[in-house]
């Protein structure tokens, strides 16, 4: 298993985090908010080479969007911030990243699948044995990408606490992680 | 009493006001030409134009308004790196003790074969240049301008760094973001004594 990863915050920031409440990719329920966001704030046809929805760690609660695309010869990556549904200025991309990277379309990228991946997700975390009931696991980040072939499939992680030390201003998280892929046949693999 | 205080103070800023005011079409700056000879004077009192630089900087107040500030000037002396600044606000020539001992001498020029005029050039010329790609920006300003000797050639190259106010909250290609409104651009003269942007006009450019 992977080596345990580290989170450090201060103390006052990190309370004052827990105010907002954003919406999960992982939870049914929030499904059609999170639609509309993106039918509302990003368009739909826009040919990108990955979709990437972020959340702050230990949260699962949606904070970006983010997604990258050409646009006259030049390639940029821009985010929407989930709160505020403000977009960021595109930020340009080194070219040589993209050499035979094929899009797809936003629209094309579906997030209705992505709760019921989550519980399977879960599922195979149950198999392995490796799940703990105590614990929650945060779907903190998800990457659409294509393969060679043009198709979708998604990088997904699960974050999972572990413990939290306290020095001064400052506490550290130790947390752990998991990370899966989704094929284009929507099963879906632990990577380790 | 209460009134009387308040028309005190109340003259008292209008007094600040109007001579603000007054002072403003003699401030000096690089972004029109009044502001240019006003530098020029302030330069040739303050300075020996005879003395040998190898740098001259120019600050900006701060990034809402592009009256000079400060004038940097930087040069060898006892083999370590000297600057000297004169600042407007203590209306003083400052003359910091030099730390940095020199690994190689730079090449120099006298004080007054730094052409002050060519800042006002370049500064409409780096207008130009943001202008023929975008229309989303005004009110431009300096947030510094910089002359420096090449080590190489010996040419004086200028730098210059524009704050800028987005016009609409709409994103942008252009510009380094500061804040929702201040954006920023970079702009340096190549060794044809082009001028070229170095940062905020590349969205489009091929690497």
């Amino acid at each position: 298993m992977k080596t345990p990863l580290m989170l450090i915050s201060i103390l006052l920031f990190y309370s004052s985090c827990s105010i907002f409440s954003l919406p999960s990719i992982s939870n049914k329920e929030d499904i059609n908010e999170l639609e509309t966001i993106i039918t509302e704030n990003l368009d739909s046809d826009l040919d990108v080479y990955s979709l990437y929805f972020e959340s702050k760690t230990l949260t699962g609660g949606l904070d970006h969007i983010s997604y990258d695309y050409k646009l006259k010869g030049s390639y940029f990556l821009e985010s929407l911030d989930v709160s505020s549904q403000v977009l960021s200025d595109p930020s340009k991309k080194s070219k040589s990243a993209y050499q035979n990277k094929k899009t797809f379309k936003i629209k094309e990228a579906s997030i209705t699948c992505i709760p019921a991946i989550y519980e399977e997700a879960l599922q195979v975390l149950k198999d392995h044995e490796l799940y703990d009931q105590h614990k929650d696991y945060y779907l903190d980040s998800w990457v659409f990408r294509t393969n060679r072939k043009g198709e979708i499939y998604a990088d997904f992680i699960l974050n999972y606490f572990m413990d939290t030390s306290r020095g001064g201003r400052t506490s550290t998280t130790t947390y752990g992680q998991y990370e899966f892929t989704m094929n284009p046949d929507k099963s879906i693999k632990l990577n380790y | 009493m209460k009134a009387k205080l308040h028309a005190l103070l109340y003259t008292i800023s209008l007094l600040t006001f109007l001579t603000s005011c007054s002072g403003n079409s003699a401030t000096a700056s690089v972004t029109s030409p009044e502001g240019i000879s006003v530098l020029k004077e302030k330069l040739s009192e303050t300075f020996d134009k005879d003395k040998q630089i190898d740098g001259l900087v120019f600050f900006s107040n701060n990034s809402t308004v592009d009256a000079i500030e400060q004038i940097n000037i930087s040069f060898p002396e006892n083999n370590r790196s000297t600057m000297w600044f004169y600042s407007y606000a203590t209306e003083k020539l400052h003359k910091p003790e030099a730390q940095q001992i020199l690994q190689q001498m730079p090449k120099t020029k006298a004080l007054e074969e730094f052409n002050i005029d060519k800042c006002y050039t370049y500064f409409k010329e780096a207008v130009k240049l943001i202008e023929k790609e975008t229309d989303e920006f005004s009110n431009y300003r300096i947030d510094s301008y910089a002359m420096s000797v090449n080590p190489t050639s010996g040419n004086i190259e200028h730098s210059l760094t524009l704050n800028t106010d987005k016009k609409s909250l709409k994103r942008t290609f252009y510009g380094k973001k500061v804040n929702d409104r201040l954006y920023r651009f970079k702009f340096k003269t190549n060794e044809e004594d082009v001028l070229i942007a170095t940062e905020g006009l590349d969205a489009f450019k091929d690497e």
